[in-house]
């Protein structure tokens, strides 16, 4: 895991385990308003595919894991494609070009400890998952057994609910691993050099 | 990550061949099951949340313990810390080898650091095919929240189902077909 992230060419140390954590409530948060959002909008309908943006981009800027920027490094421990173009200006004006050098490995490829967390974390995030199946399962079955249940109380429509479901499995299918990694990893060393 | 003695009295889940027929069988009647019901379901739409879910939902929530890794009893070991009777946990103390579930002892049942290391690493493997699955499932969901509601709560609940069997049968299937041949125990 990185100690520092880097937004349009700014760092910011996140060694201390009180700043990932509050990333992680921040995100989340952030996810719920979204989805809240765009359920009083569309009710998800046209704009599902915006969630799936918004989860891409929190892993390609913040949380790491899938893509070579962001707190946790790749977990399959590829370094990033390298183009043999020339940058394009806009990178360049945004910051977002950062050059892979060959002593960078250590950036994106994992040792056997970090290794070993990446799979602890994902069996954790995949019990939680397996358990979150249960919530529309049981929605389900209160259904079969009586004809008026919580979704009519709500007035949500059982399309709707299974589409919104979804769209929160989608979230934490692409961010849990590295949120349990951003939680659980205790104070590292900090990588900005104290002025 | 297998259990030694086998949990089915009529066959020996030693050989790898064995537990891949199982894998194969097993996928085979879930998906069946899957298919028949969404034959069903598109003939009766109105009853889609009536006693017709009843019955996959059944399966789906005993289907997996065949196999094991969700619960004890199964060919794989249990993922979990197997929770026990305060009486049995005394029992099992005293006499570890002695047949706790069918002939099954406890101390078949406890991973050790090697089986904890296989199982992180299985889940790792299963939870990337499901994280590709969950995704195309969505992209499903999205086109078809632009087409209509009846092809959304349709697609859903079917998306749901699948996941569900997948993400409860995947790591045990992926355990059982790639362990390799054990030793017949004495």
């Amino acid at each position: 895991m990185r100690a520092e992230i880097a937004i349009f060419g700014k760092r910011i140390d996140m060694s201390a385990r009180a700043r990932r954590r509050a990333l992680v409530v921040l995100m989340y948060l952030a996810f719920a308003v979204l989805l809240a959002i765009l359920w009083n909008s569309t009710h998800w309908r046209a704009t599902g595919a915006w969630v799936i943006w918004a989860v891409i981009a929190a892993c390609r800027l913040f949380i790491g894991g899938y893509y070579s920027s962001g707190l946790v490094k790749p977990f399959n421990g590829k370094a990033p494609q390298q183009l043999w173009l020339p940058p394009s200006l806009q990178a360049l004006r945004l910051n977002f070009y950062r050059p892979v050098l060959a002593a960078d490995k250590e950036a994106y490829s994992n040792d056997e400890r970090e290794l070993t967390q990446r799979d602890r974390a994902h069996y954790t995030a995949y019990q939680i998952l397996a358990a979150f199946l249960l919530v529309p399962m049981f929605v389900a079955s209160l259904r079969t057994s009586s004809g008026r249940d919580l979704l009519d109380r709500l007035a949500i429509p059982p399309a709707e609910f299974c589409y919104g479901l979804t769209m929160i499995g989608v979230v934490l299918f692409f961010t849990l691993p590295q949120a349990i990694l951003l939680w659980t990893e205790p104070d590292m060393e900090p990588m900005i050099e104290a002025k | 990550m297998i259990v030694e003695s086998s949990p089915f009295p009529w066959f020996s889940c030693t050989r790898r061949r064995t537990r891949r027929i199982v894998v194969a069988v097993y996928w085979v009647i879930v998906l069946s099951i899957f298919g028949l019901y969404q034959w069903v379901v598109s003939l009766h739409p109105s009853g889609f949340y009536g006693l017709a879910l009843l019955f996959p939902l059944q399966l789906i929530v005993f289907l997996p313990a065949i196999l094991g890794g969700v619960r004890a009893g199964g060919i794989v070991k249990p993922f979990g810390k197997v929770r026990l009777l305060p009486m049995d946990d005394t029992f099992t103390r005293l006499n570890p080898n002695q047949p706790l579930m069918g002939n099954i002892s406890a101390a078949e049942m406890t991973l050790d650091e090697r089986d904890e290391w296989d199982r992180d690493r299985v889940h790792y493997f299963a939870y990337t095919a499901s994280r590709w699955l969950v995704l195309a499932l969505a992209v499903v969901q999205v086109v078809a929240g632009l087409a209509g509601p009846q092809w959304l709560l349709r697609i859903g609940a079917a998306s749901f189902i699948l996941i569900a069997l997948v993400l409860w049968s995947l790591p045990q299937s992926i355990i059982l077909w790639t362990e390799p041949d054990m030793e017949e125990p004495q």
